[in-house]
């Protein structure tokens, strides 16, 4: 049997499914401006955590192309670099990294656990990769948000944590189920 | 013939301005709240005057009741007037970043980055994200009315968050994409054809460069004053 | 006439282990002409369109046999794209297909794709428009679902593309709607246009159709007697319901007015529904005929006004609970909102009135065979009538059905009819029916209510609808 391309070339189809759950993605995150501001550690991870896990890991188990995660990034992130340019870059970043681990492991999204992997590891990277981002380029006098991200209490920053991959997981968990069971219908096709 | 509105500034232009304004804002909120108050007033003003006005009158209420609600929450808390005040700018900041967002029309953007040769698939996604949102609210609405017909109960309850309200909109998402790529093909687009024409071609105007400028005006007077 | 598209001993599947959807079968349509493809559900009329533009093998894959030629030049290994310069497609739900914020964007959309001068677009939009009767500058989410589809059919219009294929494009719209729509396309044809339309409700159609088809068991065949054909396939089901009216009250509307974004949709309207009546709601598109049906669900709030229902007497003023939803069912034009368990039978037995009325549900609809199947793996006709049966097995006293015909066939739509009504007989339920069907509305009604610029203008009884229908005229 002839082994399948890695990086396989996205159709008309696929970008347009994948920006229609872009799309539903930001209006079910609408709480985002909200939380923004508010001083605790990760807690746009936890406000945030089912949508930005449940919806990419039903984009990639429809497409099932590396890169599309990716795509979920690009095109969410239109409206968000008005609000937040820097969860933007953030979120563009953590989604290559998420897909290369899950690449890295099962050496495509043939598997499901793959796209499990994808759309759970999606959101959680956000949050080292902000604490380190911020701890870069200096805090200084930045606001309660950021300073709680870069120096948060302990056992704040380890529950507050854990909740986020708990919820991701639990987000990525119900999106690979949703897909399995319209895929087994007959509704959901590649 | 068209009466219809072109957006209010370029749009990559607009993206820039709203990153700036953001990030100065932010920046300023955090170290020196009059200095973000004149800052987001002139930027406020820039706008008001130059085309965005009606994006102005939508954001500037929600954006100052969402700060009062936080800053008074700071204020509560105990942290004095200054920190409740350094909040609350930050929400307005946020605010008046989205007003360029606002009034760029999303059609507007994909011609200006076609004309730039941004691969069509980009443009595409970015159009349908964008377009979509209101189709989409629409939809979850029908789901959870849908919801109450079938007296299914509360949407906080996981299974019922997922047999209720997850599936149906999956399903409808699937058949909005699938009838959408057709129509789309069906209409001539494809992601690898260059040979696209451009029906309203998207320049930068005199107005964007003082727009431009008048913001930096604003950033280089507040950091003054 | 010279041919635009054909179909020459075509055989089609769609996987290798399925049956052919189509076998041997030809089929032609030409310049000048409008040819109407009929059949049931399921028989294969939309892989006719998806063979003739391209979409089969290009996007949907199968196993394929036989020649498909597109004015003249065969179609086997050309791109979607290239074929689509000759072929524009109409497909159905309009409202998916819009991605633009503007008419004139939209039109726009496929005139950019398809490399027309800025000039030339211009000059198309001006054009489609008018044929259309559509402003450029209207925004897109503000049209109603008619102009939505008038606006698909601009934009196909506007590429200028001489073969059209137009699939059930009169599914969402009302008479004289439709009667525009077809009119417009009689010129196109008589212009040289070739014109390919797929559409249950025959009866709209066959008087302007040129040649009629039909297509069952894979083959299409050409209708000899169009005539003879089109009155089987339009005759006006049976009314095979008692009026079962008990003389109360079950909504008094007083004085209702609704708006929305300051858009005043329902005026000032008054009337009495009496428990057991059968109401038709009629009127065209966007005069408040949903509207009106969501007051009554309580899904919507009267801005003005009130409507006091005898329903359920515990319920306070203005809520609903589950016990209301079970007392007034109501059942969506689109069923993808209202099926979400894992088997058709669980989702009947969801909040069912017992078991046992769950099991009489199954039986009357027709899905004894089907019960293990997932609703979402149904065909559209199916899952229509499991959302139907899925809300009647609550044993609702009021029953609010929403264009419940769209993209039924003829069969199913008698089916559909003579469930509902047998309901109605032994329940004594109240139905309150949308529809623009003139094939079912006299026997979905006792009494009808034209509604108008969101009041009712008329009412009448059952000659009243067969007199709005032009079904009095027919007859004679």
């Amino acid at each position: 049997m002839e082994k399948k391309k890695l990086f396989q070339k996205f159709t008309v189809k696929d970008i347009v499914f994948l920006a229609i759950i872009s799309a539903v993605t930001l209006v079910t995150s609408a709480v985002m401006p909200l939380v923004i501001a508010v001083p605790v550690f990760g807690i746009i991870q936890v406000a945030l955590g089912f949508q930005f896990s449940v919806f990419p890991a039903i984009g990639v188990m429809k497409v099932r192309k590396p890169g599309s995660v990716v795509f979920v990034a690009i095109f969410s992130g239109i409206v968000l670099v008005f609000m937040n340019p820097v969860m933007f870059a953030c979120l563009a970043l953590c989604a290559v990294i998420a897909e290369a681990v899950s690449l890295a492991i099962f050496k495509g999204y043939e598997k499901d656990a793959a796209c499990f992997l994808a759309g759970a590891l999606y959101l959680p990277l956000s949050l080292p990769f902000l604490h380190l981002w911020y701890k870069a380029i200096g805090i200084g006098d930045s606001g309660e948000a950021v300073k709680a991200l870069v120096n948060p209490k302990p056992l704040t920053a380890v529950l507050m944590s854990l909740a986020v991959v708990a919820i991701c997981c639990l987000g990525a968990f119900v999106g690979v189920k949703i897909s399995k069971e319209l895929r087994k219908s007959g509704a959901l096709k590649k | 013939m068209s009466n219809i509105k072109k957006s209010a500034v370029y749009p990559l232009l607009g993206i820039a301005v709203s990153v700036f304004v953001l990030i100065f804002g932010l920046i300023t909120a955090a170290k020196d709240n009059r200095c973000c108050c004149i800052f987001l007033a002139g930027v406020f003003i820039v706008f008001l005057l130059t085309g965005f006005h009606r994006a102005c009158l939508r954001v500037i209420l929600p954006a100052l009741a969402v700060a009062a609600l936080f800053g008074l929450i700071t204020y509560l808390s105990g942290r004095g007037f200054d920190k409740a005040l350094s909040i609350g700018l930050r929400f307005i900041a946020i605010g008046i970043a989205v007003i360029p967002g606002m009034s760029i029309r999303p059609v507007d953007l994909t011609r200006n980055l076609n004309a730039l040769k941004v691969p069509r698939g980009i443009t595409l996604g970015m159009l349908i994200a964008l377009n979509f949102t209101p189709l989409l609210k629409a939809e979850i609405k029908q789901i959870r009315e849908a919801m109450k017909t079938r007296g299914t109960g509360s949407i906080i309850n996981l299974k019922i968050l997922y047999r209720a309200f997850l599936i149906p909109l999956v399903m409808r998402l699937v058949n909005i994409s699938d009838t959408l790529a057709l129509s789309v093909e069906t209409r001539g687009f494809t992601l690898e054809g260059n040979d696209v024409s451009v029906y309203k071609k998207v320049s930068p105007r005199i107005k964007d460069g003082a727009v431009a400028a008048l913001i930096a005006v604003c950033a280089v007077g507040a950091l003054i004053i | 006439m010279k041919t635009a598209a054909e179909l020459k001993n075509v055989s089609f599947s769609y996987g290798e282990d399925t049956g052919k959807i189509l076998d041997n079968a030809d089929f032609r349509i030409n310049y000048g002409e409008i040819t109407l493809l009929s059949g049931d559900s399921g028989q294969g009329k939309s892989t006719v369109l998806s063979l003739i533009c391209g979409i089969i093998p290009n996007l949907t894959p199968g196993v394929l046999d036989g020649e498909i030629t597109v004015d003249s030049e065969s179609t086997k290994d050309k791109p979607l794209r290239e074929i689509c310069r000759k072929v524009g497609v109409v497909l159905q739900n309009a409202d998916s297909q819009i991605i633009q914020q503007t008419v004139e964007d939209e039109i726009a959309f496929g005139c950019e794709n398809f490399n027309f001068s800025p000039e030339s677009i211009k000059e198309l939009i001006k054009e489609s428009c008018e044929a259309m009767s559509l402003s450029p500058e209207r925004q897109t989410r503000t049209l109603s679902g008619g102009q939505k589809q008038r606006l698909i059919t601009a934009s196909t219009l506007a590429t200028r593309q001489k073969i059209l294929i137009l699939d059930e494009p009169l599914a969402n719209l009302d008479f004289s709607s439709s009667v525009q729509l077809m009119k417009t396309l009689k010129s196109l044809a008589e212009n040289g246009y070739a014109v390919l339309i797929i559409e249950h409700r025959t009866d709209l159609v066959a008087d302007y159709a040129d040649r009629i088809c039909e297509i069952s068991g894979g083959k299409v065949y050409e209708i000899e007697n169009t005539k003879e054909f089109s009155q089987s396939k339009t005759g006006i089901i049976p009314d095979t319901a008692e009026n079962m009216n008990s003389g109360e009250t079950a909504f008094s509307i007083k004085s209702v007015s609704f708006s929305i974004n300051k858009k005043e949709i329902i005026k000032d309207l008054s009337a009495d529904i009496s428990k057991g009546d059968r109401i038709l709601l009629m009127g065209e598109n966007g005069c408040g005929k949903t509207t009106l049906l969501r007051l009554l669900a309580r899904l919507y709030k009267p801005t003005d006004g009130e409507i006091i229902q005898s329903i359920l007497s515990s319920l306070k003023k203005g809520k609903t609970s589950k016990e209301w939803f079970r007392s007034v069912g109501v059942v969506y034009q689109n069923p993808d909102y209202q099926l979400f368990m894992p088997t058709v039978r669980t989702e009947i037995e969801y909040n069912a009135f017992s078991k046992e009325y769950a099991d009489k549900m199954i039986e009357l609809f027709g899905f004894s065979s089907l019960e293990s199947r997932h609703p979402q793996s149904l065909s559209e006709g199916q899952k229509r009538r499991l959302s139907i049966a899925a809300v009647l097995a609550s044993k609702p006293r009021v029953l609010l059905l929403d264009e419940p015909t769209v993209g039924q066939d003829y069969n199913g739509l008698k089916k559909m009819t003579d469930i509902l009504n047998a309901i109605h007989k032994d329940t004594g339920n109240t139905m309150i029916t949308v529809t623009h069907d003139k094939r079912c509305a006299p026997a979905l009604c006792d009494k009808a209510f034209l509604i108008e610029n969101g009041t009712i203008a008329k009412s009448g009884g059952k000659e009243f609808v067969e007199q709005y229908f032009g079904i009095t005229e027919e007859k004679q």
